[in-house]
């Protein structure tokens, strides 16, 4: 899910540089190569996006966090260390730190319990996988706060391993495991809550 | 199914419905691989200008090195001329030649010059007048 096909029609080297890892683009790209730049901006936008769009709920501070992850990696590429993780989650965890400062910029810590109307019947949780509800888990899940959030996004939406979390987010294994046991456990509280029904 | 794990489901199934269309637009790409291309321009721009500037500075250093002018000597200070005994020191030569010699610092003392006695082993420079037939007329000591 992190591969971005490559658009067809582009040039034949961002074409040969397709199969390349995304460390050997780096040291290309921190040597001037745009086309590595772009194999791997094009292979690791969309998951930074999604990740940053389910964060924040909104599109314009999506589209800043990759803008932001990415001139971070033209800046900063250079100190990246292979010893502390691979390209991909160094720049999630670049990405985690913009969604942090956006959050806090546009002071969205704060739940949001917008008003919905409550489901028909008691199967709550079954009708969370039809579309017309996923907005109520989407408002639940974005009005958790970041730390739980961001932890239920990458292992249960990204499916990252907890190794992969522990990576990005910069704290220990077990931390990310606890963390997501409590997520889903709020998230199931404000679900119930927003639809109005108990079980 | 539990909660949790309904809801563990649900996110998935979340994810699921919007990979493969939730990405940044195409203005995003655009944007930064100008601004790689206008660092990378910056980069090699300072690159030639360190360069450029290390170059100069060993072009002079040689230049300097290699084509530096002699030192200036130093002007020499010398004594009056003092007429060796028997010769007149008014007389005149036409054809008199100047010499530069070297003699002991002791010779100075035959002058009445003061002289450093811990130094005497020493030789200094002096200019001997000759006269045409050869013979030593005056002395003067340089230093």
């Amino acid at each position: 899910m992190w591969n971005h096909p490559a658009a067809p029609g582009e040039p034949d080297i961002v074409t040969q540089l397709a199969d390349a890892s995304d460390e050997d683009l780096l040291l290309r790209m921190i040597r001037g190569d745009e086309a590595a730049f772009t194999v791997l901006y094009r292979r690791r936008q969309g998951a930074l996006y999604r990740f940053a769009l389910r964060m924040c709920g909104r599109a314009g501070i999506a589209e800043e966090v990759v803008q932001e992850s990415f001139l971070a990696l033209i800046q900063d590429g250079g100190r990246w260390d292979a010893s502390r993780g691979t390209v991909a989650n160094w720049l999630f965890g670049v990405a985690r730190n913009q969604v942090l400062r956006c959050l806090d910029r546009d002071g969205r810590y704060a739940s949001e319990e917008p008003e919905m109307e409550p489901l028909s019947g008691d199967d709550v949780f079954g009708d969370l996988n039809r579309a017309e509800n996923r907005e109520v888990l989407m408002q639940s899940l974005l009005s958790l706060p970041p730390h739980y959030r961001e932890v239920a996004v990458m292992c249960d939406m990204d499916e990252m391993s907890y190794a992969e979390a522990a990576q990005a987010l910069g704290c220990p294994v077990g931390t990310v495991r606890s963390r997501l046991s409590r997520a889903r456990e709020m998230l199931a509280g404000k679900v119930r809550a927003r639809m109005g029904c108990s079980l | 199914m539990n909660e949790v794990e309904s809801i563990r489901a649900a996110l998935r199934a979340l994810a699921q419905s919007e990979t493969g269309f939730e990405e940044a637009p195409a203005s995003v790409e655009s944007a930064l691989i100008e601004e790689f291309r206008r660092r990378r321009a910056n980069r090699t721009g300072r690159a030639r200008m360190v360069w450029g500037t290390l170059a100069a500075a060993l072009l002079m250093f040689f230049a300097y090195s290699f084509n530096r002018a002699p030192a200036p000597a130093k002007p020499e200070i010398a004594t009056r001329f003092f007429a060796l005994p028997g010769n007149d020191p008014f007389e005149r030569l036409d054809h008199g030649r100047l010499v530069r010699v070297r003699l002991p610092r002791s010779s100075l003392r035959a002058f009445g010059l003061p002289m450093n006695e811990e130094r005497a082993f020493e030789t200094v420079k002096a200019e001997v007048v000759l006269g045409e037939d050869g013979l030593v007329r005056a002395i003067r000591f340089v230093q």
